[in-house]
């Protein structure tokens, strides 16, 4: 009786966190280079109370035992690297890769930190940087003079100086992907970091070895799916509506158990 | 004294038993591959010395008692489409193959697979995904695409084929952590669909009916002590009262 009562807490815990991460990803619909994420559940140990094939009380053998589980824990959040939604902005910084790879920038402790937000700018100095301000990791600077600014599919980046007729070539966009992109961790502000489970980052230059190209202009929207949020709110919703009609049914045993004797 | 009130016993025990399964049931309900456990219960009589008689009629019983069983139910579940390429749901008797370094092999229907930072074809909690002959499965290549019948091609290369294997149902146990343990009985007809999760097999209204039954059936057992008691008592003081 006291198994069930923990056994369904534990069941109300993981359809309010399987909520959770629903809610995170609804707020986060609109936001550039959001990628949504799906709370994972495996079933908690279980508790063998007769093991079938054993002889049973009366010489006989069980023919299947019992077993009683005791609820079930969040594994995962995992991750789903699907494209979003492509949005035609203009803006000569607004990048996004179409395919594979995450644009590569230096946070300011040194470590590099990934993203598909591709929402550039330039800095005071030139240097295209993030909406946070951190650089490109290579590094790439924008002369002052520039008057128009060129990516190509490929990375390469051509500024035209006022004056002159040819674009001169000024750096290239490296990208990262990782084996297990899954396995990377989110940090906020769109940036995900590399762990020991996504391996180490692969990187090269766009339109090259299984890399995405680059367009400029467009941004690459969340790849959130608000139908599939919304039924999977409304099944977790239920699940845990469920869960606590269980506790309740574990009380009222307890309840008539404690009555039984006046 | 009365032996009837052990069989009201066992019976109401049984029935806290039956909820703890239908619990276990309902926090599973978003548990991918989860597989449900259905429970079941007989009277069996306890007769002195004669295991022999079991099955013929008991009126030697000395004593009655509720056994209960529980069987794993391997119907499918409803399959969820991800998206995500590693994701695999398997439709019919197929079990994946599950292995940690070095330990058991276990099976699992919970086919929310991602690749270790080697490459390697694993499931949620890092257990090897085996291939037919039992090995890890490694794949390399960004564009991933898993056939019907388990072949694994990464940018056009074979890497393997995924094992399904059907096992003996007498033997299919649960393990926790979305596994099964089992005897295997010869390769599955049953196909993988990719870019999809088959979720529990659990239905909302079948565990809800078992909570208010197993609820009602536990008060019944626990009146019928209560008279007993009544019973016990009225003996005690009222036919002493002479």
């Amino acid at each position: 009786m006291i198994r069930s009562l923990f056994t369904a807490a534990s069941g109300m815990e993981a359809q309010q966190l399987m909520v959770d991460v629903i809610s995170n990803n609804i707020a986060n619909v609109n936001t550039i280079g959001y990628k949504s994420g799906r709370a994972e559940f495996q079933d908690l140990l279980y508790q063998q109370l007769r093991s079938p094939g054993a002889p049973s009380e009366t010489g006989m053998q069980v023919p299947s035992g019992i077993q009683v589980g005791l609820g079930v824990k969040p594994v995962a959040v995992q991750k789903l690297f699907s494209q979003g939604d492509f949005i035609n902005t203009g803006n000569p910084l607004d990048l996004v890769i179409e395919g594979d790879g995450f644009f590569q920038l230096s946070r300011p402790d040194g470590t590099t930190a990934y993203t598909k937000a591709g929402t550039f700018s330039l800095d005071k100095n030139g240097n295209i940087v993030d909406p946070d301000g951190y650089p490109l990791e290579p590094p790439i600077t924008i002369p002052t003079d520039a008057t128009t600014i060129t990516v190509a599919f490929n990375g390469d980046i051509n500024i035209l100086v006022a004056g002159q007729t040819a674009p001169s070539l000024v750096g290239s966009i490296t990208l990262a992907r990782f084996i297990n992109p899954a396995g990377l961790q989110s940090v906020g502000k769109n940036l995900f970091l590399a762990t020991d489970a996504s391996g180490d980052p692969i990187t090269g230059a766009p339109d090259s070895q299984g890399f995405g190209d680059i367009s400029q202009g467009f941004l690459e929207n969340s790849n959130v799916n608000i139908v599939t949020e919304l039924a999977n709110l409304i099944t977790a919703q239920r699940a845990f509506d469920m869960n606590s009609k269980a506790v309740q049914a574990s009380d009222q045993m307890l309840q008539t158990t404690a009555a039984m004797k006046a | 004294m009365y032996k009837g009130i052990y069989v009201a016993m066992t019976g109401a025990m049984l029935r806290s038993q039956e909820l703890d399964n239908v619990t276990q049931n309902m926090a599973n309900a978003n548990t991918a591959g989860y597989k449900r456990t259905s429970f079941s219960s007989r009277l069996y009589p306890l007769l002195e010395g004669v295991t022999d008689k079991q099955n013929t009629v008991y009126p030697n019983a000395k004593a009655m008692a509720y056994f209960g069983q529980s069987s794993i139910d391997t119907t499918d579940g409803v399959v969820q489409m991800t998206g995500n390429p590693l994701d695999l749901a398997c439709r019919g008797d197929g079990f994946f193959a599950v292995q940690g370094v070095g330990a058991n092999i276990y099976y699992t229907r919970n086919g929310s697979f991602s690749r270790s930072k080697d490459g390697i074809l694993v499931d949620g909690t890092g257990q090897q995904v085996l291939d037919t002959a039992n090995k890890p499965i490694r794949i390399i290549g960004s564009q991933i695409q898993v056939e019907a019948d388990g072949t694994v091609y990464a940018d056009g290369n074979n890497s393997g084929k995924i094992k399904l294997v059907k096992l003996d149902p007498s033997t299919v146990q649960h393990m926790g952590n979305s596994l099964f343990s089992g005897t295997e009985a010869g390769t599955s007809g049953g196909q993988i669909l990719e870019g999809s999760i088959e979720m529990s097999n659990v239905n909302p209204i079948r565990e809800m009916v078992g909570i208010i039954s197993a609820l009602r059936e536990f008060e019944v057992a626990q009146k019928v002590i209560t008279n007993f008691d009544n019973l016990a008592e009225k003996t005690v003081t009222e036919i002493a009262k002479v």
